[in-house]
Parts: structure tokens; C-alpha cells; sequence
């Protein structure tokens, strides 16, 4: 069920990227998209009953949901979070030379 | 030796330290890139542990032949970049010592996951790089169009992890079979990396980004990082087994990025936008030989375009600063003939007429493809006379200043100013090795690849470990 939840995360990323015109709304639209990949990857490591990976003495490692996904969710953030503040920064400068955010508007100022 | 990691730790380290030394940055890019080069000479092939955890579950540095082949040659074209383009590193030292262990990492990496971060390592540097041009709406649609293929790369690598429950491609090709049904992950992995192979319906940001380039960003994005891609690429292609519905598909999609490639390069308007063409040619001839499995002349063909494209890219930056028409640049190697002889030489080798590097790596390529079919030996001919008859005229237009018949001209601005002493060295000896290589083929094919040119060009030797990266 999650992982459709994901898909649809996903789609609605790529459909925001398609329609948008808004510099900042683009953004907003890769992290939607972002945060749906890092939910399906969640929901590959998923087992129903399973609990936390952390090794207590109480409880079995037989019980575990994959660790692995959760290992590259933490890395595919860090690196989303990344690529958000590079085109932050360039959307700034966009809007600094442009003086727009809307792509419509700025496709009649770039040679 | 466990040297090896060294090549992807090193530029990482000292990025961090020109962080903390900002006076010091460009020598700390000087001593990452020499320290890296000079353990070229220490390290030896085979598959290294990373971590202490043994292969199906830490991940592995694979050096075989081929990404030996690939290591050297990027570091190499590394260290001549930024020395012929000493004025203009200052700035982003720190880039640049971070796509160098990016691009290493692609190379040696044996882990799709640990593949993804050094993709984005490396895309996020090249976006840095592309703002050189302050044209931030060309930068902004590189980064939407990589974000998203990096982003399928990655569905497409946990679709797999899904499937075998392991992320080291040598242990997913083992596990491949004619029954496993991996079309659409090995798909969405394919559309990731073909943002950055620039094959042709991915290629969109390529004209704007190269376009506006200066020398220095313009030889990285089209020689460095675009080699190394073509690499990365070719090793997994090759690890994976294809069904013949997506090897048809890529070889359609290849050939197609080929001739729009070159067709629009025959069309270009001014010396960059020619430049730039060409590479997505080269891209999709270098991706054909490596879907249909000839790794060897696929190898020929990165080394020669990335040889090539670096002095031709950083010639051509100073010689039109404004990316002025090409009938403006009549007679420009007038005044810098040393220079002009090494373009000539590059853009020889890119044709691949004999005496220079491209003409083993074309010949190996024909020869090997008659073996595929007659329809691809015969469209890589008829694309090789369009990109002689552009190169050709281009070379003529650059040395010869006016109409035939016409006293010639020199132009008095510029004279050697324009070019550094360091640039002017390092083309020289770019352009020697492409002659060399082009005349004794065999000493590089004994020395580098342990296999005389023109022999055995199926390749099944250059990759040793199937998979291994």
C-alpha cells in the first residue's frame, strides 16, 4: 500500500516538474519527487511484524526489517538535501539576474 | 597495496583542507591532483574489501584492466587540464578537488548504491562548474534534467536490490539468468546514465551548458567527466545480461545519437557548437560498441575523443571568447601555429585518419561491428566522411585567412598573450601522444593493455571480473 503511495509521490514529482513554471515551485516539485524515491526505497525493506534493526539482549535478529534501505534513505537524503541547496542558490541567482522566477518570462531575456 | 582508496580519499581531503586554507587552494588542487597521479604508478590490479566486510555485503573497489586503463587516463587528462588552464582554477579549486574523487570513484567502485553517491558527487560538481558562465537558467535545467536521471538511476538499483537482495554488481551478474525479468529496472538505470552519456532524447542540456563553457569547464565536462561516464556506462552494460528487445532499444538510441550528433555538428554555427555536437556523436558511437560488446575499440574511442576534445575545447575557448561566427576565426592559427598544429593533430585523430590514435580505434571499431551487421559498419562510415568533411573545414578555415588568392594577413593583436606557456606545453604532448599512439599502436597496446591493437577485438579480456567495477 505504501509503496503505491510512493509511486504516486513520485509521479506527481515528475507531473510538477512538467507544468510548472516557477523556478521555485521546480524545486519544491524534485523534492516531492525525491521524498516518494526515498519512501519506495523504505518500503523494499519492509516485513510485516518486523522490528527496529537496532541488537538489544531482548530481541531477535531473526525479527529485523532490512537495515540496508534505511542505511541508503540516509544517504539519498544527505544527497537530496544537497542538490536542494545548489539550485536554491542558482534559482537565487536566476532571480537576481532574470528578476523573475517564472521560466515563460525569462525565456524572452536569455540569448 | 591498499593505495587504491587513496585515489578517492586524497581529493576529498584535500577539498576539505582548501576549505580551511582559501589562500592556498589552487596549490592544494596542484598537490591533490600530483599525489593522485603519482599513485598511479603504485597501485595493482584486483578487487579490494572497503570497511572489513567481506564482498556480498561491504562494498569493493574493482581495478581491472579496463578501469586501469580509465583511471589512468582520467587522472592523467585531469593534471593537463588544469595546468593548461592555471588563470581560471583559483576560483573553484574545492570543485574540482571533489570531481576528482567523484570521477575516481566512479571508476572504481564496485557497489551500484556507492555508484549513485559518486554520480551525484560528480553531477554536483559539474553544476558548480557550469555557473562559471553566469548563464544560471542553462545551469538550473542541467541540474532539473541530472536530478531526475540520477533519481531513476536510483529506482533502478533498488528495483534490483529488491530482486537479488544486493547492491555489488559483480554478484547481481552472477545472478542474472535468461529468465530473470529485470527490463524495467536495467531501463530506469539506463535513462539515469544516459542524461550524462548525453544519449539523444537526454541530451537537451548539453548545447546551453558546453555552449557558454570556458576552456577550463568545457575540457572537464567534455573530456573528463564524460569519459568517465562512458566507462561507468559501459561497465554495466556489459556485467548485465540483455534481452534482444533493450539491446535493439540502445542500439537504436545510440546509432540515432550518433548521426543527430554529427549532422548537427556538420550544421554548427560557431567552433563550440560544433565541439559540442561531436561529443554527443562520440558518446553514441562509444555506447554502441559497448552494448554490442566491444569493449577494446570502445576503450580506443573514449581515450581519442577524451584526448582530443580536451585540446580542441581548450583551444577553442580563447580563440572565440564570445563565441563568435566561424568565419570570423579565418586565419587564426596565423599567429599561433604551435597551437594550431596540436588542434590539427586532435581534430586528425577525431576523424581518424591513419598516423593518430582514431585510426586504430576506428579500424578496430569497423572491423568489429562487421561481426554485429553490415548496416553499422556502413552508417559509422558514412558519419565519419560528414565529421571529416566538418573537421576538414573547419582546420582549413583556421589556417587560411582569406580567399584564395589573397595575400596573407597576420593579425597583430593577441600574439601569444592569449595563450600561457603551460597550456601551449601540455597541448603539445597531448597531441604527441595522440601521434605516437597513432604510429607505434603496438607499444601502447603491450604497456597499457597487454594486447597488440588490431588483434582479438572481441573483448571479454579487458573486464576480468564480470561485473566487478
Amino acid at each position: 500500500m505504501i509503496n503505491i503511495a510512493a509511486v504516486v509521490l513520485i509521479l506527481l514529482g515528475l507531473y510538477s516538474l512538467l507544468t510548472t513554471q516557477h523556478i521555485i515551485k521546480m524545486i519544491v516539485g524534485l523534492n516531492v519527487f525525491e521524498v516518494g524515491l526515498n519512501l519506495f526505497i523504505i518500503t523494499i525493506g519492509y516485513r510485516s511484524n518486523g522490528i527496529v534493526p537496532i541488537l538489544t539482549r531482548t530481541n531477535n535478529v531473526q525479527d529485523f526489517v532490512d537495515p540496508l534501505p534505511q542505511a541508503i534513505v540516509l544517504t539519498s537524503i544527505v544527497i537530496g538535501f544537497g542538490l536542494t541547496a545548489v539550485a536554491l542558490v542558482v534559482a537565487k541567482k536566476i532571480h537576481k539576474t532574470y528578476g523573475t522566477y517564472l521560466i515563460n518570462e525569462i525565456g524572452g531575456k536569455v540569448e | 597495496m591498499k593505495y587504491i582508496v587513496l585515489l578517492i580519499v586524497l581529493p576529498l581531503l584535500f577539498a576539505f583542507l582548501s576549505m580551511l586554507v582559501k589562500s592556498h587552494k589552487d596549490k592544494l588542487l596542484y598537490l591533490g591532483v600530483i599525489v593522485n597521479v603519482g599513485l598511479l604508478f603504485f597501485i595493482e590490479q584486483g578487487e579490494y574489501i572497503i570497511g572489513g566486510f567481506s564482498k556480498p555485503f561491504g562494498i569493493t573497489l574493482v581495478l581491472d584492466q579496463y578501469s586501469m586503463v580509465a583511471v589512468v587516463l582520467i587522472n592523467v587528462l585531469f593534471l593537463f587540464t588544469i595546468f593548461s588552464h592555471y588563470q581560471s582554477i583559483q576560483k573553484y579549486s574545492t570543485v574540482l578537488l571533489t570531481l576528482l574523487a567523484g570521477v575516481n570513484g566512479l571508476l572504481l567502485t564496485g557497489d551500484l548504491f556507492n555508484l549513485f553517491v559518486f554520480l551525484e558527487i560528480t553531477s554536483i560538481s559539474a553544476y558548480i562548474l557550469t555557473t562559471q558562465s553566469k548563464k544560471y537558467y542553462d545551469t538550473f535545467h542541467y541540474i532539473i534534467i541530472g536530478s531526475i536521471g540520477s533519481g531513476l538511476y536510483l529506482l533502478g538499483v533498488i528495483l534490483l536490490y529488491g530482486q537479488f537482495g544486493n547492491l555489488n554488481l559483480s554478484v547481481i551478474a552472477q545472478q542474472l539468468n535468461h529468465s530473470s525479468n529485470v527490463l524495467l529496472p536495467l531501463l530506469l538505470i539506463f535513462v539515469g546514465l544516459a542524461v550524462e552519456t548525453k544519449l539523444f532524447p537526454m541530451n537537451g542540456w548539453v548545447k546551453n551548458v558546453y555552449k557558454n563553457a570556458n576552456g577550463l569547464v568545457g575540457s572537464i565536462m567534455a573530456s573528463i567527466i564524460a569519459s568517465t561516464i562512458l566507462f561507468t556506462f559501459g561497465r554495466i552494460i556489459n556485467a548485465v545480461y540483455i534481452d534482444t528487445f533493450f539491446y535493439n532499444l540502445i542500439i537504436i538510441i545510440a546509432v540515432l545519437t550518433l548521426i543527430t550528433g554529427e549532422l548537427a555538428a556538420f550544421n554548427g554555427k560557431t567552433m563550440k557548437e560544433i565541439l559540442l555536437y561531436s561529443s554527443i556523436g562520440q558518446g553514441g558511437l562509444a555506447t554502441l560498441l559497448m552494448v554490442t560488446g566491444f569493449i577494446f575499440p570502445a576503450v580506443l574511442i573514449i581515450t581519442n575523443n577524451g584526448i582530443s576534445k580536451l585540446i580542441m575545447f581548450s583551444i577553442a575557448d580563447n580563440l572565440s571568447k564570445e563565441d563568435v561566427q566561424l568565419d570570423n576565426l579565418k586565419g587564426k592559427f596565423h599567429n599561433h601555429k604551435t597551437l594550431g598544429i596540436a588542434f590539427t593533430v586532435a581534430s586528425f585523430s577525431l576523424i581518424g585518419l591513419p598516423l593518430f590514435l582514431g585510426f586504430y580505434a576506428k579500424v578496430n571499431t569497423i572491423i568489429g561491428l562487421f561481426d554485429v551487421n553490415l548496416l553499422l559498419p556502413a552508417i559509422i562510415l558514412i558519419i565519419t566522411i560528414v565529421e571529416g568533411a566538418y573537421l576538414m573545414k573547419l582546420n582549413i578555415l583556421l589556417w587560411h585567412p582569406g580567399n584564395e588568392g589573397e595575400a596573407v594577413m597576420p593579425y597583430d593583436e593577441e600574439k601569444s598573450t592569449s595563450y600561457s606557456m603551460s597550456m601551449i606545453l601540455a597541448m603539445c604532448i597531448l597531441s604527441l601522444v595522440l601521434f605516437t599512439a597513432g604510429i607505434l599502436p603496438e607499444q601502447y597496446g603491450d604497456t597499457i593493455l597487454d594486447k597488440p591493437l588490431l588483434n582479438d577485438t572481441h573483448t571479454e579480456y579487458l573486464i576480468d571480473m564480470k561485473g566487478g567495477m
